[in-house]
């Protein structure tokens, strides 16, 4: 961790709203005013990478310069908190995993339709689809052989796919995960811990681009997409074309999950707003 | 199994009452001949309450730029309404702070969802422009202290209508009717008539779950509705009990809706993720009314 507050300029409140609004108007990322110290910290860092010295210089550069498109990926970078574990942002998958998938579920069975897809399109190394196929385990239990379960994960980079095929992770991946969880779905050895078959053959990995049309028309049929945190890095019209792809995805009545301080409004008016306890689920109508 | 009317309940003895200032702000504010002047006596009669009151009166809740030092200035001010909806609010506190805690009622989370209703009952009512002048406060803080009621004076029927809900059959709506004939939003609409508060305030009490039955100030109930909504929404309340909605499909959205079309192109995300400052504001009012210190750490200057 890097920890150089107490030299950052102090981020007044009327600067920290701007930059905030900037944030928002360009990633619809939102920023409460809990995360000032948070800001001041990792703007401070942005701020001397720069070369600058005032946050109002800061704010020019990235609404202004001819250059700042590589700068507002450097700053979403360092915002974002870059991290993937087990079980990311609790009140998401507590969504998903006690109302969404069991309703799912239920439907499913009176349909007479046992067949579930899911699809984790930024899966980095691979812990999102992971928790996802324990959660799917959790929810179906015995009946599990009567069901064709899919969980998809895409992601850009090769590389990370390569890692999240082999399913180790160190214990920082796990922190979320309960003692329970660990033993049921891992094997410890040598200091890491190795997903279990069990999960791992639902998941399916491989490697799409967001923007590339051909791959985005092939995935259909989703019952849910995970889709989170990537959206920033997108302008406008790229993410225009990204949501009305993956909602083309979906089936009816599907969800779509974006990061938990991301927002669709002034991206799709296609789906609708669904709240849960800490969590905006969007749905297919 | 006991059924729960309106005397049932205005029979029971040790009822919480509304302190005797706050009756008398409310009747002095609804009198036409009653002057600024009297209203302000009547407050700094009370040095507590003044206390207070003050502290409300420039805490985050009203965002003052001038620091607001005596009862005449939050008049002038804030205007005789608002005050008296500060007194209110505080009342409320007064009168149900002796009721202790039990297993079965987290009396800290309840307040906790109750204030934060209330805070964004404000937020949303001040984004619309309607005028409620604090009602929207004191009926998002009183909206369910029905379910007080039912613990204080009917415990064992209060037990099974939890353990019902616990077990994940049904409301919470539903178990009361089935138990006592009665759900919490009714019995609080009685406790805030008996109290003598103002009807908007009783009937947003009683109907805020059911806010289409509202006629007296249809804004004020469907805001309240909405705020007890949105409270749930941000994790504040009885979790178990919510499951996933839709704003835009709410009976009482698309009433506010129908007067303020603007509401159609609101971001709601937006909106939704701005509600942890307010929520937060809320809170001040509870350590100011129970006399706890300011939170310190992240608050802003």
């Amino acid at each position: 961790m890097m920890t150089q507050t107490a030299q950052a300029p102090k981020l007044a409140d009327d600067k920290f709203r701007m930059i905030r609004d900037l944030i928002y108007e360009m990633s619809g990322m939102y920023f409460g005013d809990g995360k000032k110290y948070l800001m001041e910290s990792r703007l401070a860092r942005r701020l001397g990478a720069c070369g600058l010295k005032t946050y109002d210089e800061y704010y020019y550069f990235i609404k202004y310069d001819p250059g700042r498109a590589q700068e507002i990926n450097r700053l979403f970078d360092e915002v974002t908190i870059n991290e993937t574990s087990f079980f990311r942002n609790p009140p998401q998958l507590d969504a998903f995993a006690k109302k969404i998938l069991p309703g799912i579920v239920a439907e499913k069975e009176q349909k007479n339709t046992r067949n579930l897809r899911i699809w984790s399109a930024a899966c980095s190394s691979g812990e999102e689809p992971y928790s996802l196929g324990i959660y799917v385990l959790e929810s179906l239990k015995f009946s599990l052989p009567k069901w064709k379960v899919e969980i998809h994960a895409s992601d850009l980079s090769e590389e990370i796919l390569q890692k999240a095929k082999t399913g180790l992770y160190g214990d920082n991946s796990l922190r979320n995960t309960t003692p329970t969880y660990r033993s049921r779905y891992f094997v410890q050895a040598n200091g890491k811990y190795a997903i279990r078959d069990e999960v791992k053959q639902l998941v399916q990995f491989q490697q799409i681009n967001l923007s590339d049309k051909l791959k985005m028309r092939s995935m259909r049929g989703m019952d849910v997409i995970f889709c989170r945190n990537v959206l920033i890095y997108f302008d406008m019209e790229s993410k225009k074309q990204v949501i009305a792809h993956l909602y083309d995805s979906l089936n009816p009545g599907g969800y779509l999950f974006i990061g938990h301080s991301e927002s669709l409004h002034g991206v799709s008016k296609a789906f609708k707003l669904v709240h849960f306890p800490k969590a905006m689920v969007y749905q297919k109508a | 199994m006991r059924q729960v009317t309106k005397s049932s309940i205005e029979r029971i003895k040790d009822l919480p009452m509304l302190p005797d200032i706050a009756a008398q702000v409310l009747a002095s504010v609804s009198d036409p001949r009653s002057s600024m002047a009297a209203l302000r006596g009547l407050i700094e009669r009370d040095p507590a309450l003044t206390a207070k009151l003050l502290k409300v009166a420039n805490s985050a809740l009203f965002g003052m730029r001038r620091q607001i030092s005596t009862i005449q200035l939050a008049l002038v001010v804030l205007g005789m309404n608002e005050v008296s909806s500060i007194v209110t609010s505080l009342s409320v506190f007064t009168a149900f702070c002796d009721m202790p805690d039990d297993e079965f009622f987290d009396r800290e989370r309840f307040w906790e969802h109750s204030a934060g209703c209330g805070g964004i009952a404000r937020i949303l009512s001040k984004r619309l422009g309607l005028k409620m002048e604090g009602r929207e406060f004191v009926a998002g803080l009183m909206h369910d202290v029905g379910r007080i009621l039912i613990d204080q004076y009917f415990h064992e029927e209060f037990v099974e209508i939890v353990e019902r809900v616990q077990r994940g059959t049904g409301s919470m709506r539903d178990a009361e009717k089935e138990f006592l004939g009665a759900s919490h939003d009714e019995i609080g609409g009685w406790l805030a008539d008996r109290w003598g508060l103002p009807d908007a305030l009783i009937e947003a009490v009683a109907c805020h779950h059911e806010p289409t039955r509202a006629e007296t100030d249809r804004a004020l109930t469907a805001v309240v509705h909405l705020s007890d909504l949105l409270c749930r929404a941000k994790g504040i309340g009885f979790s178990g009990e919510t499951e996933g909605f839709s704003i835009v499909d709410d009976e009482a959205w698309k009433l506010l809706a129908e007067d303020h079309p603007e509401l159609l192109d609101m971001d709601i995300e937006r909106f939704t993720f701005e509600l942890d400052a307010e929520i937060e504001k809320a809170m001040e009012f509870i350590r100011i009314s129970t006399n706890q210190p300011a939170s310190g750490g992240e608050e802003m200057p």
